[in-house]
This record gives C-alpha cells, structure tokens and sequence, in this order.
C-alpha cells in the first residue's frame, strides 16, 4: 500500500478550513445572495476533503517493466462529480426563490448588504 | 421597513458564529486525524470490475457502470432542479443586455466551435482518461451560458418537444437501459446484463447524460420572458 504521506492532512484540512469559512458565512450573513455563495464555498471545501480522501485509499499498480503508477479510489471522485451537478443545481434554484422573492417583496423591503454592517 | 424577519447581524451574533465554527473546525478535523492511514476503501472492487465495466477509466467505471444508478437519480435531481427553476420563472425581468461589441462577436464567434470540441475531446475522453459526460457537459453548457451573456440569444426553445427531450436525454437514456435490462430478466441496470456491450453502452449514456446536462445548465441560467411564453 501507499507509503504515509501528508498529502491528505494538507488538502483535507484545508477542505475542511474552506467549508468553515463558507459556514461562517451561512450563519453570518443575512443577504440570501451571499448565504447562497457561502453556500457554495462550503460545498468546495467539501469537495476537496472528499477528493483528498481518495488518495489514502490508493492501490499501486507495478506494470510489466517496472513502472508503477498509484490509482487512487476511484468512488470518492465520482461522487464529487455527482455532487458538483447536483450544487449547481441547488444553487440555480436557491437563485431562483431568491429573485421570486425579490420580485415578489420589492427592494424597499428586500434584505440587503447592508443590513451586515451596524 | 422591514416585512422579512431577517435579524440584523449583532455583535453576539458573530461571536456565537465563530465559537460554532471553530467548533465544528476541531470536531471536524479531531474526525479526520483519528481517521486510518490505510482504510482499504473500494479501489480494489472497482478495478477488479473495470475489465467488466467496458471503460478503460476507474472513475468513469465507477460513475456510469457500477455506480449507475446513483447517476441516474443525480440527473433526476438535476432534472427537478431545472423544472423547479421553470415554475417560478414569471417573466417580468428587463430583456437583452444586446451589446452591439463587434470585437464581442467576433470572439464569441471563435469560442464557441472550440468550446463545442472541446466538449466532444472530453466526452470521448471520459472512456481512457479524466473527463466525460460531467465535464463535457459542463464546458457545453458554459458554452450556451457565455453565448447569452454576450447578448446573442439561442434558439434553444423554438421546440419546446426538442427542449424537453434534450433535458430529459441523460435519464431517459439510462431508463430505457435499465428496462431492457428487466425485459431480459435481469434486474433493473444489473452488471452482468450491461457488461454484454457495455463500450458503446458508456459511450451513449457519455453522450446524452453530456447533452442533458449542457442544456440543463444552460436552461438554469438563460431563464427570460421568450421561455416563459413558449413554455
């Protein structure tokens, strides 16, 4: 098996810092355009912890003449690629109700930016 | 002013934000320290079934043979997501940001062909390499995305018949698959049924999950009055 190697630590943590920063952002922000980006940052970080996961579980494969070439598990990564199209999806109807209720409350009532900053 | 219960964000409120998230940040990352260096995984399940699978790619085996059905109900889920997106169009929004940018044009005009084989290069790849129907669909559907911000609007919805059919490609594809399988008297979208030419099999739920995807996507961002009155 895969010798040990940080390479896991490294982008799994920072998957996990990123999905933290974008939970920072769903509890925090009152704009529901921000919220949805927020949103999404964390479903990235996600990703990437998902992604780095996939490295522990590498099999080495030693070809004929030598060489060996390491393929990493290939079911976290197709889950990703699932997820990916299925965040784009929520995020477009998160969109979506966003500007139905924009259109439906009209600006003067709708929660801005601004209500972030005291 | 008002009419929304949305609380303005307080001092309180962003420290008790931040003692939620820096606990959950060492939760988290207690979780994944404690996890094994060597946890086994399915690597060795899915290589042993790729000669099976009819892909030459371990992921694309895993996405589109072994692990079917999850991307089946994935593009139902994208399908819902664009048809929820359509009900709650009313088509009020202002039309056309139509710039008459002739070095515009001209650009688009040059990308979108390469972003078409592009699309083509990685759903063919998707069978050896990294890529397929995600990522080709992906690249056509920005395709369509940049061909309407740029104010040249496609002709996508003159057949609302050929719409539908191209958003619901990608899971009708794998349901036909997956009755023919039941009609053989295997189980719904089971292995051993696929198995028996399943190359070409991947190759056209490659392409049509791509397709349906690329219109899906497209479809999500270029919601305007024209849909709404054919629709």
């Amino acid at each position: 098996m895969v010798e040990f190697d940080f390479s896991f630590y490294i982008f799994g943590i920072t998957g996990l810092i990123i999905f933290v920063i974008g939970l920072y952002g769903i509890i925090n922000k009152a704009a529901f355009i921000s919220r949805i980006i927020c949103f999404n940052i964390s479903s990235a970080g996600t990703f990437l912890f998902l992604i780095s996961t996939a490295r522990r579980n590498a099999i080495i494969l030693v070809s004929s003449d030598g060489s060996t070439l390491p393929v990493p598990d290939p079911v976290p990564h197709a889950m990703v690629l699932t997820g990916l199209v299925v965040a784009v999806a929520m995020s477009a109807f998160a969109l979506a109700l966003t500007r139905k209720l924009y259109l439906l409350q009209r600006p003067s009532s709708f929660p801005e930016e601004s209500y972030d900053i005291e | 002013m008002s009419s929304l219960p949305v609380r303005p964000s307080s001092k309180t409120r962003l420290w008790l934000a931040m003692i939620i998230v820096i606990a959950f940040f060492c939760i988290l990352t207690s979780a994944s320290l404690d996890l094994p260096t060597e946890a086994g995984g399915l690597t060795s399940e899915a290589l042993i079934n790729l000669e099976k699978s009819g892909a030459k790619n371990p992921v694309t085996a895993v996405l589109l043979d072994i692990r079917l059905y999850d991307t089946w109900l994935e593009m139902l889920v994208l399908l819902i997501g664009a048809i929820a997106v359509l009900t709650l169009i009313d088509g009020k929004t202002n039309d056309s940001p139509a710039w008459d940018n002739i070095a515009l044009y001209n650009l688009i005009r040059l990308l979108l062909p390469l972003f078409i084989v592009v699309a083509g290069y990685l759903i063919w790849l998707g069978k050896f390499e990294a890529g397929g129907a995600f990522q080709g669909g992906v690249v056509l559907g920005s395709a369509g995305i940049l061909f309407w911000i740029t104010g040249r609007r496609y002709t996508l919805y003159t057949s609302q018949i050929a719409l539908r059919l191209l958003i619901t490609a990608g899971t009708i594809f794998i349901c036909l698959i997956g009755l023919l399988a039941i009609l053989g008297g295997n189980n719904l979208l089971e292995h051993s049924f696929r198995a028996i030419d399943s190359g070409l099999l991947i190759l056209g739920i490659e392409v049509f999950t791509a397709l349906s995807i690329a219109a899906t996507i497209a479809l999500l961002f270029s919601e305007k009055k024209e849909l709404d009155e054919r629709w």
